[in-house]
């Protein structure tokens, strides 16, 4: 019944469509890349000029200023150096090695390979508890490890697990940079 | 109580409270999210297990048998969740059944509360909650296998000493420490939660608890493999990682698209020639064709969407067990968010082209509810191959063929084309009004965890072809099936001296007619209409259905098809049936799945109302359009 009216060179013109569809589906992936890389580039330089003006403020006004929270919590697991007893959860034996003047920075400020220890979170009520049952915790360590190859979302390590977070979540993740590269606390 | 396995210590305590074994009839599995808590339910159960929904929202019920326990003890396999405070369907799912308020559940006499080992830090936060329940618990630390390998170790006796309850370490993968789950319910146990819980169960409480129960069983990570890190350097690199990506997409796509659908079709001829062998053996009577025409086309349209299913599962479980399904939606999400979708949809709505059924049994891997619904409402607007014998037939018919773009692109494969891109757009533009009204998302943000890469096993793969394709079968199979057998009535009815009439004298030719007033505008004539109702089986029913009415009609019966309806049909009518064929929900297996799926009529009935609005407006447009311009 089918046999009759069905062209085969049709068919053979539908499939070269798709396979031009797909390389145009390519070419508008990759295109939006360049413009957000660029426009990252742009508005990152603006807001740590930004963040310069800001940091007084935020040593003065933040709860946590000349109180840090404590990083006992890090991403690489439970063990911690200074942390042996692991009793202590805020505010812990770790105060000295941070200095008060690190401002708390959003988590899209750090760059690949930065680590920071979450501070707060700046979401309503439910965005902030899932965000936590996630494992974004205040007082957890987190390290930025890459960006996806569009630019956005971008992929964090917390608790030793890599979770891909979208640039308008992750700006609401309020964290201090870590004084010590993240590799460096490896035993 | 047995526990000489130094892998499987259960802490003893033997005084008060004990709750006989033979009291614990039901048992409850709870985890995280990607704790491998299916594959341990999968290997539990050896499949003995029934999937339904839980009432009013789509969250998928799993029950089990537990295999050889000697007694029927049922397993409820309940949804991944991080903590117990019901803010998602998902938690209130699980409290609710936990805590005995499931109808149509018993509560659980026991629960066996699965953990990844490799991420206990994030997963102990879960244990407190679910302890703190009060019913006898086992601990299962899974995955120890990998565990033990990257170098981990932790000391289970303190754990167990630290929770109050028994601690194992298993793998549900290779299946190694689980005879520990069979002493646990044969055994006595004594159901007093640990005082050292912490009493304020929020998030930060709960994840200090677990950081200090961390500290003091001396638990040491296990350092992960450089592999899923040195992948990921190649799979997501700024230009390499979009190009595996679309090399990837591009090999599903032709999988299923150029090997699924010759599949299906060579399966549907194997169905339809074993009918015709069959034929001879029953007496030609209402009988056979009711056996033949009605129930084995029923059969055989329902089995046909098998080899398409199973080929995109195959793929799916692929990409998801090895861990590449979340990058390739870490790639997408930065396109599927400009339309208010995330990068979990990606797969699904590209499976789409070749078919909608197994697309949206794939939107399963899309957690945010929202979203999956509003991929699965626009999955069918994506053109599926039922569409192409239709697409095919009207535009070799009415489309001569002329160069467009020099020899590249002909006339009609130019209009092949516009009809996909038709079909796309209907799809962005409803996905964009869906997502910015009623399934707006609200404040839960896009989380998307990345797995380490590990190699599939085809155990699992197995599992979930045959756990989708028992589903399809059994779920989606008995509406498909009910439909074919009502339209075969139909089409079969009234009887002229016991036997079958005609089709221009049966029942649906007569509502063809009776609905020819409506479609008139479109353009389309009784035939037509009788084609259109016989298509809610599937949209490539039309093609034989207009082939059976031009070939008993004197008129006609000597053309082929394309020449008779260039003689019945306007062009402008003509090219309004390919919109209207391009926007209608023409496919009852697509409804069918799409109930099976958000578990409510209420979905699929939107969708098909939707749908045909949309599909008669544009078809009416287009012929009131052309019919003024090619006049």
């Amino acid at each position: 019944m089918t046999s009759f009216f069905v062209p085969t060179s049709l068919i053979d013109a539908l499939r070269e469509g798709l396979a031009a569809a797909v390389v145009l589906a390519g070419i508008a992936l990759a295109y939006p890349a360049k413009i957000g890389r660029t426009g990252k580039h742009a508005s990152r330089k603006h807001a740590s000029g930004k963040d310069d003006l800001q940091k007084d403020d935020l040593r003065k006004d933040h709860p946590c200023a000349g109180n840090i929270c404590g990083d006992n919590l890090c991403g690489h697991g439970l063990r911690h150096p200074g942390n042996s007893d692991g009793a202590d959860f805020d505010a812990g034996g770790e105060q000295a090695q941070l200095p008060a003047s690190q401002p708390a920075v959003a988590l899209t400020e750090l760059e690949p390979g930065e680590a920071g220890t979450i501070d707060h979170i700046s979401l309503p009520f439910l965005g902030q508890q899932f965000l936590m049952r996630v494992g974004f915790v205040p007082g957890v360590q987190v390290e930025f490890s890459r960006r996806a190859p569009l630019g956005d979302p971008s992929v964090y390590l917390v608790d030793g697990t890599e979770i891909a977070l979208r640039s308008e979540t992750a700006k609401s993740i309020m964290v201090r940079r870590a004084e010590i590269p993240q590799l460096g606390d490896l035993p | 109580m047995n526990c000489h396995s130094v892998e499987t210590p259960i802490t003893a305590l033997e005084d008060a409270g004990k709750l006989s074994a033979n009291e614990i009839r039901t048992v409850a599995l709870i985890g995280p999210p990607n704790s491998g808590k299916s594959t341990l339910f999968n290997r539990l159960t050896r499949l003995r297990q029934k999937v339904g929904n839980y009432p009013g929202v789509t969250v998928e019920q799993r029950v089990g048998v537990l295999a050889g326990a000697g007694r029927e003890i049922k397993i409820i396999d309940l949804p991944g969740v991080y903590s117990l405070t019901p803010y998602s369907d998902d938690e209130r799912v699980a409290v609710d059944v936990l805590t005995g308020k499931m109808n149509g559940l018993p509560r659980p006499d026991a629960v066996l509360l699965v953990l990844d080992v490799t991420h206990l830090s994030r997963h102990l936060v879960l244990a407190a909650p679910v302890i703190a329940l009060g019913l006898p618990t086992l601990v299962l630390l899974n995955m120890a296998d990998v565990f033990a390998k990257g170098g981990g170790s932790l000391d289970v006796l303190k754990l167990a000493e630290e929770l109050g309850t028994p601690v194992a370490m298993v793998s549900a993968t290779q299946e190694t420490g689980l005879d520990v789950v069979d002493r646990f319910l044969r055994g006595d146990h004594d159901h007093q939660p640990s005082t050292l819980l912490p009493v304020l169960q929020d998030a930060p409480q709960c994840r200090k608890w677990a950081s200090q129960v961390g500290t003091r069983i001396g638990y040491e990570r296990h350092l992960p493999s450089e592999w899923s890190r040195r992948l990921d350097d190649v799979f997501l690199h700024k230009f390499w990682g979009p190009l595996i990506f679309l090399l990837v997409v591009g090999a599903v796509f032709q999988t299923v698209f150029g090997l699924g659908q010759p599949m299906s079709a060579a399966f549907q001829d194997l169905l339809t020639r074993l009918g015709q062998q069959a034929a001879p053996l029953i007496p030609n009577s209402l009988f056979r064709s009711l056996l033949l025409d009605g129930l084995w086309k029923g059969v055989s349209s329902v089995l046909v969407f098998l080899p398409q299913i199973l080929l995109l599962f195959l793929f799916i479980g692929l990409l998801e067990d090895s861990g590449y399904l979340a990058r390739a939606a870490l790639i997408a999400d930065r396109t599927m968010r400009s339309v208010g979708l995330n990068g979990k949809a990606f797969i699904p709505l590209l499976s789409a082209y070749a078919c909608a059924v197994p697309a949206i049994m794939a939107t399963r891997t899309i957690e945010d509810k929202r979203d999956r619904i509003a991929t699965i409402l626009i999955a069918p607007f994506m053109t599926c191959s039922a569409r192409l014998p239709i697409y095919t037939l009207l535009i070799a018919a009415f489309i001569p063929e002329r160069p467009v773009v020099g020899v590249l692109l002909g006339s009609r494969a130019c209009a092949m084309l516009m009809l996909y891109v038709l079909g796309f757009l209907m799809a962005i533009a409803t996905a964009k009004v869906l997502k910015s009204s009623v399934l707006k998302s609200d404040a839960i943000p896009f989380v998307l965890e990345l797995p380490e890469y590990r190699w599939p096993t085809w155990h699992s793969i197995g599992l979930r072809l045959y756990d989708r394709g028992r589903i399809f079968l059994r779920q989606a199979g008995t509406v498909i099936l009910t439909v074919s057998l009502l339209v075969w009535v139909l089409s079969n009815l009234p009887l002229h001296n016991g036997h079958v009439p005609q089709i221009e004298q049966s029942v649906i030719a007569h509502l063809g007619h009776a609905i020819e007033p409506v479609i008139r505008p479109l353009g389309f004539n009784w035939k037509i209409g009788v084609g259109l109702l016989t298509s809610v089986i599937a949209r490539e029913v039309i093609v034989g259905t207009l082939g059976t009415i031009y070939g008993s009609d004197p008129a006609t019966h000597a053309m082929t098809l394309q020449n008779a309806l260039r003689l019945d049909l306007a062009p402008a009518g003509a090219m309004a049936l390919l919109v209207f064929f391009a926007f209608a929900m023409q496919c009852t297996s697509t409804l069918a799945v799409v109930r099976r799926e958000t578990n409510s009529w209420k979905w699929p009935a939107v969708q098909f109302i939707y749908m045909t609005i949309v599909a008669y407006a544009s078809a009416f447009a287009v012929n009131q359009v052309l019919s003024k311009l090619l006049k």
